[in-house]
């Protein structure tokens, strides 16, 4: 009924006085402030859960349970860190992953282990994985339509995808780290990983959560 | 209640209504950062069990909490190839392992023992109604070949786990195999033990299996132990070796995401266990467990995820028989058996949730109960004659003891680098025993105890590596049939029951410092124990006198003993300091160090307190490769402890003048060769020292070379 009586006011004063008598200013900001929580929660979706030490650790660990990791690796096992450079939060991820894993990571399970990063604003992703060998792509925070992107050549170069952000399982991405009450969790999309050549053991699939 | 107690207790209450309404309104986290090699150092599946507090990147490790913990995880009893239970706890900081005979093996945390301290067996109490006071030999009746870790928490714990946790908690948590997601997996593992000090050996068959959406692990252990031969001038000790058999099933079924129920039964049944003090000192021609029994079965519901208001919830069921039938025969009375035969048998249920409120709160809560019935007998044998008489048992037959209690811990996160736990708890016990003495008549024990504690700890971050932790909790011990129900003559007069015992109280304060890097880490801990109300025997009174008028008349006339009572007179003071440290000086080595030291002081009797354990430690070099080798070279030592209580003096147990020092040589190594299995090699004491560990009825193994073998089998 308010809403009706402003369109109706011809008499600007008169109209902001309306407002505040009755009370629709404080109805105008309740409504704003629920559609900024509704984008943020959508927005938060996208974002990573768990620490980025955390996660790392765990898919490192995930990932010697790949039947096929040893013979993909080929002697070395080289991470390409999938981020944009205009996005300030796959930035600081990438950043703090290299840091991260500078200073003593260097192997896994006796294989050595490298990392290096893709920026997916410029680099061509195919090209990258094909000349430098990568055989992991770890996908930082970025907009959907992205992830899709690095899952459409992940699967055709047979390379595993791995993300901290839950939500990019459903574009295609084959291990995800969430979250289940207040620990972290395993996500696994075993079409997406077997499509991309990986085969994880039964023992890992019981400690995750698996998307068929 | 004491004044104190209550106000500790408002407190802790305050404090968790307090800093909710804080969360309410600022909404802000935490962000605790980690070291990636730290990390990688976990099992994948301790990684899963980090909590993470919040979707805005705040974490929390486990060993982040302000108490003072040590784990046994897995790995280490698979490496060290531990003999039972009990002797995985004495290489820990501030843990001594007394051994009264070789079958048996109580730990000491924070210098108490027996009934001071609480043993739980995935979460449920193994603790019952007739736990002593001193040492005893319960924690024996796990098997250590099925379990997955050992947690061992140093001061009290009576908040969440309640009565006996005054000292430290043991949480013995068993293997399990998780429910499958595809297709079915089996496996098997068999192992084989031997040791030269003893003969020793052991055996078990393991099986494990999963598909969806179930998932089962199951055992079969066999041991038998010869006489243990101890370091140079000490030689064999008869009277030692026993032989016990372990069953172990568990299964675990998935409902739906989240939420499990899992059903577990264990076995264990020891023969032949013969109580070594007694018979190495001649007082006893017999003396021996035979047998001795425990069985365990429970069910458990676990439910994850469930929504907003309710985190996890947990729901256990769970069914104990303890049994144990002692014969003994004295020296001066060569032709009588006494045959003791006591059972309880505990049903225990418990209810346990928690939430998060918000992002800087995690409440845990719940209540629980057991209910424990004793049967109790004993049967004199008169060999001469051929007669068997029947008499009272150790315990009131047919008496019970309920317990029952509602707790609540709040973890707050108070701003970036502080945090806090509070609790609080409130527990009530009912026992019911009736007693018969010709010298009193019928007895009707009825007692209602009940305690209110509370607690309160908080962790600062001081820097990204160093942390500090402060914390005060109060501790009890409820009066149990042990305490409730002894009736009849002893050395020094005639003890009569006094059923209004109050629980035994404690508070104890700690302040520790922890440094967490990834090539060095460590802690140091102070601590400080008051025990109030300590249950001590003192004079009492039977029908309002202080002696037992047997005629009547009166006047205590000759013959007519004393009255004495147990009774909350005691207090006590311990004190100590405890420190451990690892370094990786290479790579693939690391340099391993404990020290503890501890005081305690009978205030009541102005003299030390009982079985104090001397200053001791464990200093060692780990030196393992990525490719399954190690190697571990680590001596224990011990300092002289001559500081004895008079109990301590009369103690055969102890030698005269006191326990002597001690420092051991040991070696052990392993390699993992798939797929023909993990083969383990050590050789214990190798300068073949005599040494005896403060209060026990045995000296240590001399040189013992012990060999393990472990062949894991996948069928599918």
């Amino acid at each position: 009924m308010a809403l009706t009586t402003w369109a109706g006011s011809r008499n600007h004063e008169g109209l902001l006085r309306k407002m505040r008598n009755s009370k629709t200013i404080m109805r105008v900001f309740g409504l704003t402030a629920l559609l900024v929580i509704l984008w943020t929660t959508a927005l938060c979706a996208q974002k990573m859960v768990v620490p980025v030490k955390l996660q790392l650790a765990i898919l490192l660990k995930a990932l010697t349970y790949d039947r096929h990791l040893k013979e993909k690796a080929d002697g070395e096992i080289l991470v390409a860190i999938c981020y944009h450079q205009e996005q300030k939060q796959s930035v600081e991820v990438k950043d703090e992953l290299l840091e991260a894993t500078k200073a003593s990571l260097d192997s896994i399970e006796n294989i050595p282990l490298r990392f290096t990063s893709v920026d997916m604003q410029k680099d061509d992703l195919a090209a990258v994985i094909t000349r430098q060998g990568v055989d992991i792509l770890y996908v930082t925070p970025l907009s959907s339509a992205v992830a899709e992107s690095i899952t459409a050549v992940s699967r055709e170069k047979k390379t595993t995808t791995v993300t901290g952000v839950p939500d990019y399982i459903k574009s295609g991405v084959a291990v995800a780290i969430g979250i289940k009450g207040d620990k972290p969790q395993i996500i696994i999309n075993l079409p997406a990983a077997k499509a991309e050549g990986a085969d994880f053991s039964s023992e890992l699939l019981k400690l995750a959560k698996v998307i068929q | 209640m004491r004044p104190v107690h209550m106000l500790m207790c408002l407190l802790c209450a305050a404090g968790c209504l307090l800093f909710g309404t804080v969360e309410a309104q600022t909404g802000q986290g935490v962000y605790q950062s980690d070291d990636l090699d730290d990390l990688m150092g976990m099992e994948l599946e301790d990684l899963l069990k980090i909590s993470v507090f919040s979707a805005a990147r705040h974490q929390q490790k486990l060993t982040d909490s302000p108490r003072s913990v040590s784990v046994i995880t897995r790995e280490e009893i698979r490496r060290r190839n531990y003999r039972t239970t009990p002797e995985a706890l004495n290489e820990l900081v501030g843990v001594l392992v007394q051994e009264t005979n070789y079958g048996g093996g109580s730990p000491f945390i924070r210098g108490l023992v027996g009934n001071q301290i609480l043993i739980l067996i995935d979460g449920i109490r193994l603790n019952n109604a007739i736990f002593r006071l001193g040492p005893n030999q319960y924690l024996n009746t796990v098997d250590i070949n099925q379990i997955e870790r050992i947690e061992v928490v140093r001061g009290t714990g009576s908040v969440l786990y309640g009565s006996d946790a005054l000292g430290g908690v043991i949480n013995i948590v068993t293997k399990s195999e998780k429910a499958g997601e595809g297709r079915i997996d089996l496996q098997g593992r068999s192992f084989v033990r031997y040791a030269s000090a003893d003969q020793g050996t052991i055996g078990r068959v393991e099986f494990r299996g999963s598909g969806r959406p179930w998932g089962l692990i199951g055992g079969l252990s066999y041991k038998k132990f010869g006489d243990l031969r101890a370091g140079r001038g000490i030689g064999l000790q008869t009277y030692t070796g026993y032989d016990e058999s372990d069953a172990d099933f568990k299964l675990n079924l998935r409902l739906k995401e989240g939420h499990q129920v899992t059903a577990a039964l264990q076995h264990v049944r020891q023969t032949d266990v013969p109580r070594t003090d007694r018979l190495a000192s001649g007082v006893n021609l017999k003396y021996e467990w035979n047998p001795q029994a425990r069985d365990l079965a429970y069910a458990q519901y676990e439910a994850s995820d469930l929504g907003s208001l309710v985190n996890t919830v947990r729901l256990a069921l769970s069914y104990q028989t303890q049994s144990g039938t002692v014969q003994t025969i004295l020296t001066a009375t060569p032709d009588v058996q006494d045959e003791y035969f006591d059972r309880v048998n505990t049903l225990g249920a418990s209810f346990q949730l928690s939430s998060t409120l918000g992002k800087r709160q995690l409440l845990t809560y719940g209540v629980e109960y057991y209910g424990d019935r004793i049967a109790s007998s004993k049967v004199n044998v008169d060999f001469a004659t051929g007669t068997e008489t029947q008499a009272e048992g150790t315990f009131a037959d047919g008496s019970t003891y309920r317990s029952m209690g509602a707790f609540l811990q709040d973890e707050i996160q108070v701003y970036r680098p502080l945090s806090l736990v509070l609790g609080a708890r409130y527990s009530r016990f009912r026992v019911r025993a009736n007693l018969d003495d010709p010298n009193t008549g019928s007895l009707e024990i009825r007692s209602t105890p009940h305690a209110v504690t509370g607690s309160a700890y908080a962790l600062c971050r001081l820097t990204d590596k160093v942390t500090a932790t402060l914390g005060v909790a109060q501790g009890f011990r409820a009066p149990d049939i042990d305490d409730l129900t002894i009736l009849g003559s002893f050395s020094s007069g005639f003890e009569v029951p006094n059923p209004d015992l109050t629980p035994e109280q404690s508070i104890n304060y700690e302040f520790g410092l922890r440094v967490q890097h990834s090539r060095y880490s460590g802690s140091v801990y102070y601590f400080f124990t008051d025990i109030q109300d300590m249950i001590v025997r003192g004079a009492g009174e039977f029908n309002g006198l202080p002696f037992m008028d047997y005629n009547g008349n009166g006047i205590q006339d000759p013959g007519e003993e004393d009255v004495y009572q147990r009774r909350n007179l005691g207090r006590a003071r311990i004190q100590g300091s405890e420190a451990e440290g690892r370094l990786r000086i290479l790579p693939f080595l690391t340099a391993i160090a404990n020290l503890a030291w501890i005081r305690g002081d009978d205030l009541a009797a102005d003299t030390p307190l009982r079985r104090m354990p001397p200053l001791r430690g464990k200093l060692g070099l780990d030196w393992s490769t990525t490719k399954g080798m190690w190697i571990e070279v680590y001596s224990l030592f011990a300092a002289k402890q001559d500081r004895l209580a008079p109990g301590d003096v009369s103690d055969p147990r102890i030698p005269d003048g006191g326990t002597p020092g001690y420092l051991t040589l040991n070696l052990r190594g392993g390699i993992d060769i798939r797929p023909y299995g993990n083969f383990t090699l050590g050789c214990e004491n190798v300068t073949n020292q005599a040494y005896r560990l403060h209060g026990s009825g045995i000296d240590g193994p001399g040189i013992n070379l012990v060999i393990g073998y472990e062949l894991p089998v996948e069928w599918l």
